[in-house]
């Protein structure tokens, strides 16, 4: 019997010596970003960033470090089998970090290749999904940076970077994104990237030599979807007030207006934001209450003080622009009725059976005359000298 | 010589390892329940408790200690032998479900080139050769699965609440579609997967250590009420780190939150490894099932002199049932959930021991029972087997 058994294992060592499967980390073709992009035809157009392994590291600067293969389609399992007749071998999707959609296609709808990317095997990890606002996604793959030398890592960079320290921007996950489009009572919204400068320029490798750069990208304000169509874009306030409202920001400012008239910057972190439904006579109303810290670090008067009046009244200068920016940002939404805050979502899991009632009319009837209470209450604690 | 009992602990981990396996295949509930899918495990908890209870009586009431001589005291021979007919072709009914279950999971996650005859192969490998070393080696083998599992487990869970941030309003409404919408979920939960499916755990009941047999069908309950508990907490993590919308996608959402943990580029992938404890763990129920089977066909005629050759050849019809009947995993699944849930394994896990049980209950009422009939049955067997 142990003969047996031992004259099995040695001839399964023999065949199977552990290498099925196997893919050499020399030889794998790295995706680092992904753009989906509308063709001239309308046929969908799938952009891939390949990374060059031959010219990352401590490598020489002048090869470049990605090289970007686009092919249409119809679906984009179609696009990625067309794509393996120009690449010698399978793309490895484990680490891409960047999905750009072209704006022409956010218009259109992004759920079917959002859903793709959900449920393909190699793609279900963290990924940041954007918009390319006002251009191509392809373009987007295309622009070399300087400080990263990978294109697609400084482009998520950028987009992680101004969600978390400056408040324009958003970095959402694909789970995140396929959430908020199949969820009841909440629109989608997405942080957005856009070329500034020439994008052909930008491509060239030439570029990352000049000091003053061809073109570049940049982290944009954030893209208001319906369903899972782009609808309309956010200001710069606009934004920055979603992400109050989110509580999403960990460290940002306010540019106040003294009674003076100078300006001083305040920087405000650890932004904490909790939204309550509350009836009231049969009518919904909604309260956000904001907290925060900060601390005063500029005042263009030329000197600070640690004068409890002085601290106070920049504080409530503050809670007043933070409540301003709100304001805005939920005035906006109204408008192009998108529940972007999840007010709804709130109604569907706080008041389940009010929800039931008005949900068929809730986004285009209720949420724009929609009245909310805006409570802003930070606290200074710090005046830099 | 091999050796024929285990303790009570290992019975434990058995049962652990037996009710974690069944991980894999719970996605679909969560399909229609989604964010309420904790609820129904909640109830499965006890009503599993329960139906082990009713099995229990099928041991106590006959006052046997082994599997084949109590069924055949409540049934009788010629009846005994039908049943360890159909439930040998039920144990093979399972296996072959599970086998399917790891092929799948292997080549989506995993080997995608590989060919499911290899992956079959070598699963059935380590099974069979579990199985062919004995129970006491497969209850040995599942005490140190239980200590992977469990430390990985509360690490990983760390983890995740480190580097993730939970959303617990996942978890509202509660109950939006009113209790009753639960109870059928529940009552299935209870008897399949996730936390059923015991009946061949009760053939390997016959194998736990004499003197502590009293003992340990509360041993099997604290295992279904502790794996309960592991289920849910499973659930809730699924709930609060997976949005509700992103839970139905895939059979497994285990794997997609293990994912989920990433620390700075550094720690990642952390799915492989809770494929390899499900599959581990797989190993091990398929190797206890493999064992039941054996017991059945033991029931009907005796095979102890030929066990290697009865679990080859057993491994090789199941690879070829595999390869020939089941290759649609989607009609398998819609199956499994529309036919064999609700039909076959409510028979065979529920109807059928309830059956026995009854009749159990009439044959000790007809016939005068012997006073400490167990205690005198345990006395016989000698100490040196355990």
């Amino acid at each position: 019997m142990k003969r047996i058994i031992i004259i099995a294992l040695f001839i399964t060592s023999l065949v199977f010596t552990g290498c099925t499967d196997k893919r050499e980390v020399d030889d794998l073709i790295i995706a680092t970003a992904i753009a989906l992009d509308l063709n001239e035809e309308g046929s969908l157009e799938l952009s891939i960033q390949i990374l060059n392994v031959h010219s990352v590291g401590n490598r020489p600067m002048d090869a470049a470090p990605v090289v970007v293969i686009a092919e249409t389609g119809r679906t984009v399992q179609e696009v990625l089998r067309k794509i393996s007749t120009i690449i010698p071998e399978k793309l490895f999707f484990s680490h891409f970090v960047l999905l750009v959609i072209g704006e022409e296609l956010a218009r259109e709808g992004i759920l079917p290749y959002v859903t793709f990317f959900a449920i393909n095997q190699d793609a279900l990890h963290r990924f940041n999904i954007a918009v390319a606002r006002g251009c191509k996604g392809k373009d987007v793959l295309k622009i070399v940076s300087v400080a990263a030398h990978v294109p697609s890592m400084s482009a998520e960079g950028k987009l992680l970077e101004t969600s978390k320290y400056y408040g324009i921007g958003k970095y959402y996950t694909n789970d995140e994104v396929l959430s908020d489009i199949r969820s009841e009572g909440i629109s989608l919204s997405l942080g957005s990237i856009q070329i500034i400068g020439d994008p052909e320029k930008g491509s060239d490798l030439e570029n990352r030599k000049k000091t003053d750069l061809e073109a570049y990208t940049k982290a944009s304000t954030i893209a208001v979807f319906k369903k899972d169509k782009l609808i309309d874009w956010m200001d710069e306030e606009e934004s920055l007030g979603y992400n109050y409202i989110s509580g999403k920001i960990k460290n940002s400012y306010i540019v106040v207006t003294k009674g003076d008239g100078t300006f001083a910057s305040v920087q405000v972190m650890k932004v904490n934001s909790k939204t309550k439904p509350i009836l009231e006579n049969g009518k919904i109303k909604f309260k956000i209450s904001i907290s925060f810290l900060a601390e005063i670090t500029e005042d263009l008067s030329g000197e600070t003080s640690h004068d409890n009046a002085y601290v106070r009244d920049i504080l409530e200068r503050t809670n007043y622009e933070i409540r301003l920016l709100c304001e805005k940002a939920i005035q906006k939404a109204q408008t192009i009725k998108a529940d972007i805050f999840g007010f709804g979502r709130l109604l569907y899991r706080k008041k389940y059976k009010l929800w039931l009632e008005i949900k068929d009319r809730f986004e285009e009837e209720i949420f724009p005359e929609l009245e909310t209470e805006i409570v802003v209450q930070g606290k200074i604690t710090r005046v830099k000298p | 010589m091999e050796k024929k009992y285990i303790s009570k602990w290992q019975f434990f981990t058995l049962i652990y390892a037996y009710i974690l396996s069944h991980e894999l295949t719970r996605g679909a509930y969560i399909y229609y329940y989604r964010h309420s899918s904790w609820i129904p495990i909640l109830l499965a908890v006890p009503l599993s408790c329960l139906l082990f209870f009713i099995y229990s009586f099928i041991y106590k009431n006959s006052g046997s200690t082994d599997f084949k001589t109590a069924i055949e005291k409540v049934l009788g021979k010629f009846f005994a032998k039908i049943f360890f007919g159909i439930y040998f072709f039920y144990f093979l009914f399972i296996i072959i479900l599970k086998l399917r279950d790891v092929g799948e999971l292997v080549q989506i996650y995993i080997m995608q080139e590989s060919s499911f005859l290899m992956i079959y192969g070598f699963y059935l490998f380590a099974a069979v050769y579990c199985a062919i070393k004995g129970i006491e080696v497969i209850a040995r083998y599942s005490g140190i699965v239980f200590f992977i599992t469990f430390t990985s487990f509360i690490l990983f869970y760390i983890l995740l609440f480190l580097v993730n941030e939970p959303d617990y309003g996942n978890l509202l409404p509660f109950m939006p579609d009113g209790f009753l919408h639960y109870v059928n979920p529940a009552l299935k939960m209870a008897y399949s997967v996730p936390l059923g499916e015991l009946f061949g755990m009760l053939v390997i009941f016959q194998h736990v250590r004499p003197e502590q047999k009293k003992k340990d069908f509360k041993t099997a309950y604290i295992g279904i009420a502790s794996m309960g508990a592991m289920m849910l907490l499973i659930s809730l993590t699924n709930i609060i780190f997976l949005e509700p919308e992103v839970l139905i996608l895939g059979y497994t959402p285990i794997i997609r939150l293990w994912r989920r943990i990433d620390v700075e580029d550094f720690i990642q992938r952390l799915d492989i490894i809770v494929i390899n404890i499900l599959i581990m763990n797989l190993i091990i129920k398929t190797s206890v099932l493999l064992i039941a089977t054996k017991a059945m066909a033991d029931g009907i005629k005796e095979t102890k002199k030929n066990k290697f050759l009865f679990y080859s050849v057993i491994a090789v019809i199941f690879i070829i049932l595999l390869m020939l009947f089941v290759p649609d995993y989607t009609k398998l699944i819609n199956l499994r959930y529309k036919v064999f849930i609700p039909y076959v394994k409510s028979v065979f896990e529920v109807f059928i021991p309830i059956l026995i049980v009854i009749i159990s209950f009439l044959r000790k009422k007809t016939s005068k029972p012997k006073k400490n009939n167990l205690n005198t049955t345990f006395s016989k067997l000698p100490p040196s087997s355990a």
